[in-house]
């Protein structure tokens, strides 16, 4: 079974990011002079896009289309999202560590968890299977070479570098897991129509931005007040992209 | 099997030197096809020929192409478009290779009533080109060298690339790592790799064409 590592509390000093499974509605007040942050992240899909309960999106004569190759992105339960504020306030200096655990990791085949670190930390790796893995990474900026890690063994690297690093085997082409590294340590992963709260940041302004590794990447700018509780609403899919690109998308041939 | 082809005509450097290239674009079952830049009519130009080498494990596919160190260098726009099916929910050809300021029509051609939603979020190119039905092409222009990957907002298991190269020479590398880029006018290079899925870091070379003179150029794939 593949384990994830939704659900990550982050202890940054005097800050808190709380990553919220029902709503939130009992988020804790900040200290006096102090705000808390609500991030509650909005996957959607194409405005126009209709719903179905099926696996397909469309139909034949046949009936609804379920095949493998059509199975659609389930925003409801969008998964892997990773919520960045910036910038983290002076206190906030220690760094975020991804812990890979070689049993969660698509070694074979499926879809590569999402582990979330920031620069300046490091990726770790736990071999908790019976069998030696190799890992490295060829993603600009973090190139490294794990080498064998035997059963039972562990190695890390440096997260040097902000981006996506995808870690890679001889085991598959593709990479068997992918770790973000954030620009900020305040950050935490979430899902789709969940909450990750940040607690006790200094008043002022923030960029929040939603990651997904697949969808378009959702940016607000938020202000945040002392004593009082602030909720972004980011939305995570293409409606983050803005209407279609400059460089002069056309429709043609309607049939 | 689609097979379509899109021809561009190309300045070299000097501005004096005329190249043609032809790209073969094709995508069967996911594959990814490939054909290089094929010089027509054109006698000035050397060929550039090599061989990409990786260390410990093998090739992924691989594009080589040449960029050139004059900044002033700029490719001139295909006057042809490029294709990418849907069909079946699959992008084909899964790695397209066009020219900087080429444009790429997508086509739904879905044989059932199926609509796609394409999209990049690439720093290249990022567009959107909202829901569509079969029937229907919608084209982006590329006009930044640089990977561009696509998905679709509906179909989770839909990927695929454009590599859009800052000029027409460039190649798909052989299974047995050999390439051949022919028609490269007078001027300084870098030649460089592009690999899909990244198994190795890009690597580059500086070479100088002079003249019709051939060059050789060995590349090679490394972890580190």
């Amino acid at each position: 079974m593949v384990k994830r590592n939704v659900g990550l509390v982050l202890h940054v000093g005097a800050i808190a990011a709380l990553f919220c499974l029902a709503g939130c509605a009992g988020v804790d007040r900040p200290r006096p002079g102090l705000s808390t942050l609500r991030v509650v992240i909005d996957a959607k899909p194409k405005a126009g896009y209709r719903e179905s309960a099926s696996s397909a999106y469309g139909t034949d004569d046949t009936g609804p289309l379920v095949r493998p190759g059509f199975e659609r992105t389930n925003y409801k339960g969008l998964r892997d999202v990773v919520v960045v504020v910036e910038p983290a306030p002076a206190n906030a200096a220690t760094p975020l560590r991804a812990e890979l655990r070689a049993s969660s990791l698509a070694l074979h085949s499926g879809e590569p968890p999402v582990f979330l670190a920031s620069a300046g930390g490091a990726i770790a790796v736990f071999n908790d299977t019976p069998t030696p893995i190799d890992l490295f990474s060829v993603s600009a900026g973090n190139v490294f070479d794990l080498g064998t890690v035997s059963a039972g063994g562990r190695a890390e690297a440096p997260a040097r570098a902000i981006g996506v690093v995808e870690m890679l085997s001889s085991t598959r082409d593709e990479p068997v897991a992918l770790v973000f590294v954030s620009p900020s340590a305040l950050a935490a992963q979430g899902g789709s129509g969940k909450s990750v709260v940040f607690r006790d940041l200094p008043p002022g302004r923030y960029s929040v931005s939603a990651w997904h590794a697949r969808l378009p990447t959702g940016k607000a700018a938020v202000d945040l007040s002392a004593d009082a509780i602030t909720t972004a609403r980011i939305v995570v899919g293409v409606r983050a992209i803005a209407a279609t690109d400059a460089g002069g998308a056309r429709q043609s041939s309607d049939k | 099997m689609l097979l379509r082809s899109a021809a561009c005509a190309s300045a070299g450097s000097g501005g004096a030197t005329r190249a043609v290239c032809a790209l073969a674009l094709a995508g069967a079952l996911g594959f990814v096809l490939y054909a290089a830049p094929t010089p027509r009519g054109v006698s000035a130009g050397a060929t550039i020929t090599g061989k990409v080498t990786a260390t410990g494990g093998r090739l992924p596919d691989v594009i080589v192409y040449l960029e050139s160190r004059d900044s002033a260098f700029r490719c001139p726009a295909p006057a042809e478009s490029a294709q990418i099916s849907q069909r079946g929910a699959r992008f084909s050809p899964a790695l397209l290779v066009v020219c900087v300021g080429q444009t790429v029509d997508f086509l739904n051609d879905e044989e059932s009533a199926i609509e796609h939603n394409v999209f990049s979020k690439s720093d290249t190119k990022a567009f959107d080109l909202g829901l569509y039905k079969p029937g229907v092409s919608r084209s982006v222009t590329f006009d930044k060298p640089g990977p561009v990957p696509l998905a679709c907002s509906i179909h989770k298991n839909m990927s695929g690339v454009i590599f859009v190269a800052p000029t027409p020479w460039h190649a798909r590398v052989a299974d047995d790592g050999s390439f051949t880029i022919p028609g490269v006018p007078p001027g300084a290079y870098e030649v460089k790799t592009f690999q899909r899925p990244q198994r190795y870091v890009e690597v580059s070379q500086s070479v100088d064409v002079a003249g019709g003179e051939p060059r050789d150029v060995t590349l090679e794939l490394r972890r580190n």
